[in-house]
């Protein structure tokens, strides 16, 4: 399995990488610390795109849920391809019905991320 | 005289005694008849002067003593006379007719007596008498043969005659008898003349037939059975020889009957008129001494002046026994018409019968054969049109007093002084009803005392007395004589009459008029009349003053309502003019206009011309019905800005009906200070909700974020047993929470910021930013940029906590930023003072902001940088300090090249600074 890692705080980032890995160390991990930084990866690897985004909400000047508008708006097809999991420390309720309701978000998950729910969810 | 024996005889006597001459002489001289005394021997004697004027007719002689009568006569006369002469003379009277013949031809007929005369028993002298029979013997000789010229005369002459004869049995009457009696000739002949007399004299027909011209009035009958005649007679007897005729001549005097009786109907009219006249009618003589007075004057003369009419009289003995009267003014008025011959008039109050009585006086003069013969004197009672005069007169003054009338009070006493005043009365008064009780409120006469005072309290039960009865059943009454009426008791003198009248308000009796005189019938319908008028007027009056009183009372709450409001209230009729306003919009209208309004004006006068259209468009909308609102900004020169709210409210009248526009002038500028107050506050509320919201989810977020992250890094550990690996972990973890702390302390600078208030101390700035560069001194990347400093304002006052905020921030920004690719890293710090600021100005070469993002970079949470250091709140923090210090930022940046915060703070005053930057 392929993985997309966009969040600003490199820790966050060291630290779901290593969860992930210890999930299986088959896993690729890519890291993205901006949304633009994302999808211009994305663009430049169309044909070996990640099976999964986990993507944090609240990051400086484009946020989790204007990165998804831009993708959808730049390139959709490449946004189905994937499923999206909006990743947030945030305990705003908001966040998790806007996540609810976004089409191409498949879950939102909780920081710090957790081994069981990873594996329940990428089996 | 020639027929009466008795003259004969005397004549004769005295002839006898020889004095015929002497006694008798004038007699003889002046009488139409012949007197000729001759002596034996046929000479005359004497011939009286008619004797010698009939001789000179007869002959040319004259009959002078000594002539012989004989020679006068004509043969045939001195034949036919000689032997009556001679036979007299033998002592033998001798009378008859002797027709002479006169010198001219003409026939002459005498009648004579020849008596003889005798001297000692003979006869020695002869008296012949003899008249002149020529005109008797002529018309007898016609009457007798119907001399067909006398025929004619006697036929055609106007007057009707009737001849009769010795036995008064008619002879023969002429055409116009006839014509004035209906009988013919024949009818009448033989029939005696009484039997024609309807009325006459007595002894009538003697009257005709011995007195001489004797003219006698009679009725005769006609031939109409009740025809009559009108006539006047006169006779004259005619003898011819044995025979003898009365003729009688007849005037018709019907018409001038009848106008003589009708005349003396109007004489009889006009005298029974002048007696019985109402007027009073004397006269004077140039005296002033009566000549004669109607009976309505010699009555009144009686009754009111005790005097007894008396021709002759003079006037002043009319006023002998009582003088009630302008005596002057009658006294010049008489002379005055004595001087002048021209009439007077004049009136004046008297005291007939010993009432009021008012009389005009004209004054005449009479002339007889134009001169004047004294004074002619009408004069009429005209009271009743006098008190009718006087009291409409007065009702009109009472009128015109009681329309400007406000309290009852005033209003009695109005009726009092302008009508119980006047009618002439002993007492009058004006009682009200308080219960069951009448109260005297005004009066007049006896009871009165001042202007407006009365002696003594006066109270009568109603029902009692006539004063009590006419209040219990509301109707007038007269009592013509007190001492007769069971109703009356003595008030307070004895009266004579009364009249008591009502005051009603509609059915309901509140008040009598009580008028008393001492004269018995002395009250009129004339008073009844002006009584009922006065109290009916009266009536009114006090409803009136009532219901004005009520209304007054009302306006007065009204009006204290209206002023009492801080609103200004206009009340404009459809026309839009003002018909009233209240103080407020009148001060209103003063503050804004400077003008004084007054009622008429026109509503568009006294507005700002640029709400005039509007204003009349709400106007109208009222004028329909619908309540109209409107909120207007005014600018006032002392007042400045003013709110008004204007309300266009339909004025309704009683029945609804919308007759005007009522304006309510509303000052919102204080309610509208609090409601913009509260708009204000409601938009700050709504921002910091908004913040809030935002603020509680970045804090929970940010707050949270290192948490996790350690939570996160605390799963890593557990899942390795390398020691190094560990110790990198633990890196990360003190990294998270200096991010946490740094987050806690910003959050606390907020805090305080918004919170604390404003505290001014002396502030050294190099120890303040010494202090500040410690804090960030383990920040990543410090290390290697160099900070520079420029200080030249190092002392002043501040408050410092804040300040600290400011630089703290400005640092950390400059920091945090930093271009590590750069080789010279560098922070400048300025600080300066201009005029009455310090300037602080924190310069960087850092990585620099987007043009786009330097609007947005003072909004809490907000960050320029995609991999932002901070939590986005330093800046904001930082704005909301200078905001607080009431100092201004600016910003300006180049991407790549660098960034540069200018900082500006005004220097508080040195003395009373706190309170003055305190008050925010």
């Amino acid at each position: 399995m392929k993985y997309l890692l966009i969040d600003d705080n490199p820790i966050d980032l060291l630290v779901n990488e290593k969860v992930i890995l210890n999930i299986s160390s088959s896993n690729e991990v890519i890291k993205k610390q901006s949304g633009p930084e994302a999808i211009d990866y994305l663009k430049e690897n169309r044909n070996s795109l990640p099976d999964v985004i986990l993507l944090d909400i609240k990051m400086p000047l484009m946020s989790g849920f204007e990165f998804l508008e831009a993708l959808e708006h730049q390139e959709v097809s490449l946004l189905k391809k994937m499923r999206v999991y909006m990743v947030s420390s945030s305990i705003d309720p908001l966040d998790l019905q806007r996540s609810e309701e976004n089409p191409f978000v498949s879950s939102f998950l909780e920081k710090p991320l957790r081994k069981s729910i990873l594996e329940d969810e990428f089996k | 005289m020639v027929n009466n024996p008795v003259f004969s005889e005397d004549l004769r006597q005295l002839i006898k005694a020889g004095n015929v001459m002497t006694g008798l002489e004038d007699i003889l001289e002046s009488v139409e008849k012949i007197f000729v005394v001759l002596d034996a021997n046929l000479q005359v004697l004497y011939a009286n002067p008619y004797a010698m004027d009939v001789g000179e007719r007869l002959s040319d002689k004259n009959l002078v003593k000594g002539d012989q009568l004989l020679d006068i006569l004509n043969n045939e006369a001195r034949l036919n006379f000689t032997p009556k002469l001679n036979s007299a003379l033998k002592g033998i009277e001798e009378s008859g007719i002797l027709k002479c013949e006169g010198m001219n031809g003409q026939c002459l007929y005498f009648k004579y007596t020849i008596s003889p005369i005798y001297t000692h028993g003979r006869v020695n002298a002869l008296l012949v008498e003899a008249k002149d029979y020529s005109n008797q013997i002529f018309v007898e000789q016609h009457i007798k043969t119907g001399n067909n010229l006398m025929d004619v005369i006697f036929k055609t002459v106007e007057s009707s005659i009737i001849i009769l004869d010795e036995t008064a049995k008619v002879v023969r009457i002429n055409e116009a008898f006839k014509n004035l009696s209906g009988f013919t000739e024949n009818e009448l002949l033989g029939i005696s003349f009484s039997d024609l007399i309807m009325e006459c004299e007595e002894g009538c027909l003697e009257k005709l037939k011995y007195e001489a011209g004797c003219q006698s009035e009679c009725i005769l009958r006609t031939n109409d059975p009740d025809g009559r005649v009108y006539v006047r007679a006169s006779g004259k007897m005619l003898n011819s020889g044995e025979e003898e005729f009365l003729i009688i001549s007849l005037e018709d005097i019907s018409h001038q009957k009848k106008l003589e009786n009708e005349l003396r109907f109007s004489r009889d009219r006009l005298s029974s008129l002048v007696d019985n006249l109402s007027l009073y009618l004397w006269s004077l003589d140039t005296d002033l001494r009566f000549v004669i007075a109607n009976n309505a004057a010699i009555k009144i003369f009686k009754k009111s002046f005790d005097y007894d009419f008396e021709p002759g009289d003079h006037i002043l003995d009319l006023y002998h026994k009582r003088s009630q009267t302008d005596l002057e003014l009658w006294m010049s008025n008489y002379n005055s018409v004595l001087e002048t011959g021209e009439s007077r008039y004049f009136e004046l109050a008297e005291n007939f019968y010993g009432r009021f009585t008012h009389i005009t006086v004209e004054l005449h003069p009479i002339h007889t054969k134009g001169k004047l013969s004294g004074i002619s004197c009408l004069v009429r009672n005209d009271t009743n049109k006098y008190l009718k005069n006087q009291l409409n007169q007065a009702l009109s003054n009472f009128k015109s007093r009681a329309l400007n009338t406000t309290s009852i009070n005033d209003l009695l006493w109005a009726v009092t002084d302008e009508i119980l005043a006047h009618l002439h009365l002993e007492d009058a008064m004006i009682l009200m009803k308080k219960e069951d009780m009448l109260h005297i409120k005004t009066a007049h006469g006896s009871k009165r005392v001042g202007h407006k005072r009365i002696n003594s309290p006066l109270s009568i039960r109603v029902g009692k007395g006539v004063t009590g009865s006419v209040a219990a059943t509301g109707k007038s009454a007269i009592v013509n004589d007190t001492s007769s009426d069971p109703r009356y008791f003595e008030v307070h003198f004895s009266a004579g009459s009364e009249i008591v009248v009502p005051i009603k308000v509609g059915n309901e009796v509140i008040g009598v008029i009580n008028c008393e005189s001492s004269h018995e019938n002395f009250f009129k319908d004339i008073h009844l009349e002006i009584l009922e008028e006065v109290a009916h007027v009266t009536s009114e009056k006090i409803t009136q003053i009532v219901a004005e009183r009520r209304l007054r009372k009302v306006e007065e709450l009204n009006r204290a309502v209206l002023n009492s409001t801080p609103n200004g209230y206009m009340l404009l009729n459809a026309s839009m003019q003002l018909e009233s306003f209240n103080r407020i919009a009148f001060k209103s209208i003063l503050n804004f206009k400077g003008e004084e309004i007054t009622k008429g004006m026109d509503f568009r006068t006294l507005i700002m011309p640029e709400f005039i259209d509007e204003f009349v468009l709400y106007f109208n909308e009222a004028l329909s019905g619908k309540l109209m609102r409107v909120e207007k900004e005014l600018m006032h020169s002392r007042f400045g800005r003013l709110w008004f709210t204007t309300t266009f409210a339909p004025a309704v009248n009683r029945h609804q009906k919308v007759f005007g526009v009522t304006i309510i002038m509303e000052n919102t500028s204080k309610s509208k200070e609090s409601e913009n107050l509260i708009l204000l506050q409601n938009e700050d509320l709504r921002k910091a909700n908004q913040e809030l919201d935002k603020f509680v989810y970045s804090v929970s977020h940010d707050l949270r974020s290192p948490v996790s992250s350690v939570m996160g890094i605390n799963t890593l550990i557990g899942m390795t047993e390398d020691l190094d690996e560990i110790k990198q972990y633990n890196d990360l973890i003190r990294e998270s929470m200096q991010r946490m702390d740094s987050f806690i302390h910003n959050i606390l600078d907020y805090s305080r910021n918004s919170r604390v208030e404003l505290k001014f101390e002396e502030a050294n700035v190099n120890e303040l930013i010494d202090g500040i560069l410690l804090d960030h001194s383990h920040m990543e990347g410090y290390k290697s940029i160099r900070i520079k400093r420029n200080i030249q304002l190092e002392n002043f006052l501040m408050d410092k906590q804040r300040l600290s905020i400011i630089i703290s921030n400005l640092i950390s920004n400059a920091v945090k930023y930093h271009d590590p690719d750069k080789r010279d890293q560098h922070i400048s710090i300025t600080l300066v003072r201009e005029d009455d600021y310090v300037v602080i100005k924190v310069q960087d070469n850092g990585q620099g902001i987007r043009e786009e993002h330097l609007s947005k970079l003072f909004t809490m949470f907000f960050t320029a940088n995609l991999r932002a250091k901070g939590s986005g709140i330093g800046l904001y923090i930082l704005k909301e300090t200078v905001d607080a210090l009431k100092g201004e930022i600016s910003v300006s940046s180049e991407l790549g090249k660098g960034t540069e915060f200018i900082v500006k703070l005004p220097l508080p005053k040195a003395e009373n600074n706190n309170e003055v930057l305190a008050d925010r």
